[in-house]
């Protein structure tokens, strides 16, 4: 049966692949190529490594790359099993077919293994290979690292499914659309924390950073299957017989691990399926009780619509994962590097400022056009009711931008004012910084709303992706450029015309040479007429961003009324 | 003939090679409940979405209450409703807020869309329901809840596809009394369906079509002519439905236990 239900599979993704659009399977060729240049990247490094190897060192290299491989395993699959386990649109029918649940079980975790495991195993297999053959190891090698790449992804999918299934007995079933969300922060929490390992296992003392001449990282707890991999390896490699044990002992883990999460197939995958299915429809209740019926404008009622999806489901909370992770990473920075508070208040108010505005504008560049974008693509399936409704489509645009842009420019005003409040800025600098992100954001998310217009992809189970390839890539590279673009003539306004000596240092030829040129110029003329190049780079910046603004505003109303199309992937795969 | 609500004239779809509706011309006049039949992927829904906007003919005019849909869409739009066949609402909303949004849209006063919902709601059943997300409503109470959406700001016309499907015997009966009375008050009603027997009960004329062109139009009695054939008969008789009869047949004959 198992046979049977893989080959359905298979026949299945045939004809996908086969009805994919171009566009898809252009996609899916280029990240085929992006693999394959990996690989050969890979190949060409471990190919001109010396072929004298320093055992210790290389022992600690495994670890790290097993580990890398578990913890990228644990990243995606853990969200991918639960998909597999759970969420699979084929479970409601084939659980109605005279099929034991193991075999479906089984179909599921052979499926989920031949995904990112299996990508991985070929990514640290063939290397691996070819890097035995360039060093002329001994023959153990090749049998040790076939057991050991194959049996370190086998035990990531085992606790990946282990998570799953205790999981979903303890998440409530109402909860079921969310569980998915929850699952991602899981994995992130377990990889953080798995990274965290050697730090917190390793005793600190003298040897315990000496593996890597840089003394960088510290040994990894032998007790650790990566560890296993890395010493049966090492061990193998010089044709030393000790290789076995924990060759053999890494292999059994894995298969024990495997054949023990199929034990948990009735209690952990048949029940947990049906409580999650039965809690799908359970009561939720918005509490608005003694409410009082209001009538807005259209406008403003598109953009409440999009703000009560985004705070009702936790899967939409997503979109904010890079915009967190981004403000973990600065704050990180920030406090751990050699610079304080009390260093940065020392910077000229001018200075600082600027630091901070270029960092607003970043997010912004990164953010808004996707946050916006997603505003578009939620539509979807309802997207037939915004055309029968009488709304002209600069209005649907307008109602999705005015709350699109919004959302991140409250938390990031704020930010700034923290900052300003922190490094003692004028409050005139703080009135320029609202209004700079106030004229320059709302563009980049008018941007968004026409990407979403001509690329928008929706999957539910993957809110933080709702826009296709190229229409995210055009994106990006235009949210940049008009930052940049609308930077020229505020740089001109607060750069002192006296800079135009340093400019004219660096002018010459190429890109960087002929701006430093046309800088110098134009700051020579600010300063035979400062009047008129501040009024004239005021006039510039503001057509720049409104006319930005609203030429997308039209575009994607345009786009809107002709009928937009959003791609819905199924959201099994 | 009344004033016309709705005029196709010469309509057509194409895609590539493939024409799935072919020169469709009726006019439905002014508090007609006008029923469109015919067999799966005969061009229904394609016909009804190019009258409600949602997609644009290859060739002819398509106005409503004179107002060429395609030319001057927000003023035609204001005219209509339309209740798909599986409507895919705003799901994270609550009943009471997806009424708000659509009084918004139509500029309905808030007192008078307040009074309105409360009315179809208490029709429809869904009274005890609107404070809950639509994602928890079943199949039935979403089409009941689109209802209430179409109805809210009194559309001269109102297009419905398949607008039983997933009711309960009760909701079906009240929607069907509803646009009876609806139709009788002024209001137009364009249904398309499977349901034979509620285009016999209460269409007043009935247009059938096959592969994207009428095959035939008129009130059920011009429709029968001088026989005394039922409509299921007509239907199946202009939409050639022999061979598949034929099929059935012969399948049933290879049956043990076969009647």
């Amino acid at each position: 049966m198992i046979r049977t239900l893989l080959g359905v599979q298979a026949r299945m993704l045939k004809h996908t692949m086969e009805t994919n659009k171009t566009g898809t399977n252009v996609s899916h060729a280029i990240i085929g190529f992006v693999v394959i240049l990996f690989l050969l990247f890979a190949l060409n490094i471990v190919t001109s490594l010396p072929t004298a190897y320093d055992t210790e060192l290389v022992e600690l290299l495994f670890s790290y790359v097993f580990m890398m491989v578990l913890g990228l395993i644990l990243l995606m699959g853990v969200p991918q099993v639960f998909k597999h386990l759970y969420a699979s649109r084929d479970l409601t029918f084939l659980f109605t077919l005279p099929i034991k649940v193991s075999h479906i079980f089984w179909v599921k975790y052979i499926q989920s293994f031949l995904n990112i495991p299996a990508a991985l195993f070929i990514v640290t297999f063939l290397p691996g290979l070819a890097y035995g053959l360039h060093a002329g190891v001994h023959g153990f090698f090749y049998p040790a690292l076939l057991v050991v790449t194959l049996a370190i992804p086998a035990l990531g999918v085992a606790a990946a499914y282990f998570i799953n299934m205790g999981l979903v007995h303890i998440i409530p079933a109402k909860r079921a659309n969310e569980l998915m969300t929850v699952m991602s922060a899981v994995s992130g929490v377990l990889v953080y924390g798995m990274f965290q390992l050697p730090n917190l296992l390793t005793e600190p003392g003298p040897g315990s950073e000496t593996a890597l001449p840089t003394g960088l990282l510290p040994e990894m707890p032998a007790w650790l299957p990566m560890s296993w991999g890395a010493s049966a390896l090492t061990s193998a490699m010089a044709g030393d017989v000790s290789f076995l044990l924990p060759t053999v002992g890494l292999a059994v883990a894995a298969a024990g691990l495997s054949f023990a999460a199929s034990a948990l197939v009735e209690k952990g995958f048949r029940s947990g399926w049906i409580q999650l299915n039965e809690g799908k429809n359970k009561k939720k209740k918005a509490g608005e009780k003694g409410r009082r019926f209001k009538v807005g404008s259209p406008v403003a009622e598109i953009g409440w619509k999009e703000w009560r999806y985004m705070k009702r489901d936790i899967r939409e909370w997503l979109i904010f994962m890079p915009f967190v992770f981004l403000f973990i990473f600065m704050g990180f920075g920030y406090t751990a590097g050699s610079s304080s508070v009390a260093a940065f208040r020392e910077l000229d108010p001018v200075l600082s400022w600027t630091a901070v505005q270029a960092a607003a504008l970043f997010i912004y560049a990164f953010f808004n056009g996707s946050l916006s974008a997603s505003f578009v693509a939620r539509e979807a399936g309802s997207t037939w009711m915004l055309h029968v409704l009488p709304l002209t489509g600069v209005q649907i645009a307008c109602g999705k931008l005015w709350m699109s842009w919004l959302i991140p420019f409250l938390p990031v005003s704020v930010l700034q004012m923290t900052a300003g409040i922190l490094l003692g800025w004028p409050v005139s600098f703080f009135l320029l910084g609202l209004v700079l992100s106030a004229l320059i954001s709302p563009a980049l998310s008018a941007l968004g709303i026409w990407t979403g217009a001509i690329g928008g992809k929706y999957n539910p189970s993957n809110p933080q992706n709702r826009l296709q390839f190229a229409p995210s890539l055009l994106m990006l590279v235009l949210s940049y450029v008009y930052v940049l673009l609308t930077l020229i003539p505020v740089l001109l306004v607060v750069v002192p015309a006296e800079s135009a000596g340093l400019f004219e240092k660096v002018a010459g030829g190429g890109i960087i040479g002929g701006s430093a040129s046309a800088a110098a110029s134009l700051l020579q003329l600010k300063l035979t007429n400062s009047a008129l190049v501040t009024a004239g780079s005021i006039l510039v910046f503001l057509f720049l961003t409104i006319g930005t603004c609203v030429a997308f505003l039209y575009l994607a109303g345009r786009r809107i009324e002709q009928g937009i199309q959003v791609s819905m992937p199924d959201s099994k795969e | 003939m009344a004033e016309p609500a709705v005029m196709l004239d010469g309509i057509s779809k194409q895609y590539g090679s493939f024409l799935a509706a072919d020169n469709i011309s009726i006019t439905v006049p002014k508090g007609e409940l006008f029923g469109f039949l015919g067999p799966n992927g005969a061009g229904k829904t394609t016909t009804i979405k190019m009258m409600t906007g949602l997609l644009e003919p290859t060739d002819g005019t398509i106005e409503i209450g004179g107002v060429d849909m395609w030319k001057h869409p927000l003023q035609a739009k204001k005219k209509i409703a339309y209740v798909p066949d599986h409507p895919t609402l705003y799901e994270k909303l609550t009943g009471w807020e997806y009424v708000r949004f659509i009084a918004s849209v139509f500029g309905i006063p808030a007192r008078q869309a307040e009074e309105k919902a409360v009315r179809l709601f208490d029709l429809f059943s869904l009274g005890s329901r609107a404070d809950e997300l639509i994602e928890g409503y079943s199949h039935g109470m979403k089409q009941k809840m689109a209802l209430t959406g179409a109805l809210l700001h009194d559309p001269d016309v109102i297009f419905l596809d398949e607008p039983t499907v997933g009711l309960d015997p009760k909701s079906a009966k009240t929607l069907k009394d509803l646009l009876r009375q609806l139709c009788d008050d002024g209001t137009t009603v364009f249904v398309s369906t499977h349901i034979l027997e509620i285009a016999q009960e209460m269409c007043d004329r009935i247009g059938i079509i096959r592969d994207g062109k009428i095959a035939a139009l008129g009130t059920m009695e011009e429709l029968r002519g001088e026989s005394s054939a039922s409509l299921e008969d007509i239907f199946l008789e202009l939409t050639g439905d022999e061979e598949q009869q034929e099929l059935i047949r012969e399948l049933a004959g290879g049956r043990s236990d076969a009647p």
